[in-house]
């Protein structure tokens, strides 16, 4: 049996009215990788595929590459920000 | 004090914080920035700004500690404000004091840039014709990103 982990995942502004919640609790299997999130949010969320240009934040700091996930990771989707 | 607040923003608090009583710095720059009137869809009556707080707070004390550490200001102080804002509502100060003026506008200018691009905090527009639309905004950049 493959075990599981928990995912935190965080959603802001535009990502946040797709998914219609700021943040859940997602399984995924054991070792799953940004990429296989994704998957999953797609899956769960179809809309999201519209947003073009989203980063990913792993525990607060940009992820640019594929890395495998661990148990309790912090995980957004920041779309293009626009402070000032 | 912390950089991302809900309430309004003390100017002259941040202001006061900058006094230099060693005479070390000659110069300091306030930058305001405020809800505007008008936006690329139309009139805006207000502006809604949202962070993810504990992300931003750390990039923002980065921006801080950089700046102090390689451009050799004095004091530095950021705070962006998030919520519901009116119009002229001021959502972002930046404060910088060190020696010489030039420095000082520079220096203001460019964390200005710095907080557009690596901040993550997004705008809402709320336009006169009732429709509310998130403001375009930049890709975050990884080099600039918390960390």
């Amino acid at each position: 049996m493959t075990s599981s982990i928990q995912i935190k995942m965080l959603y802001f502004a535009q990502v946040r009215d797709i998914t219609q919640i700021p943040n859940e609790v997602l399984e995924i299997k054991q070792n799953s990788s940004t990429k296989d999130l994704l998957t999953l949010l797609y899956n769960k969320y179809p809309k999201l595929k519209d947003e073009k240009n989203l980063s990913i934040s792993i525990n607060c700091l940009i992820s640019n590459s594929d890395i495998v996930l661990r148990n309790l990771d912090e995980v957004a989707l920041l779309p293009p920000i626009s402070g000032g | 004090m912390m950089h991302i607040i809900t309430s309004e923003i003390d100017v002259n608090q941040i202001l006061n914080s900058m006094t230099d009583k060693n005479g070390q710095s000659g110069a300091t720059v306030v930058f305001t920035g405020s809800v505007r009137n008008s936006g690329k869809r139309g009139p805006v009556t207000e502006m809604y700004y949202e962070a993810y707080t504990e992300m931003a707070e750390k990039t923002l004390k980065k921006i801080e500690d950089m700046a102090m550490k390689e451009w050799g200001i004095n004091r530095i102080q950021i705070v962006h404000r998030i919520g519901r804002l009116h119009l002229g509502d001021i959502s972002v100060v930046i404060a910088i004091s060190s020696p010489h003026s030039k420095e000082a506008f520079e220096i203001c200018e460019k964390i200005l840039a710095m907080i557009k691009q690596s901040v993550p905090i997004w705008k809402k527009e709320l336009l006169s014709n009732g429709i509310e639309q998130w403001v375009d905004g930049k890709v975050i950049n990884a080099n600039n990103g918390s960390g």
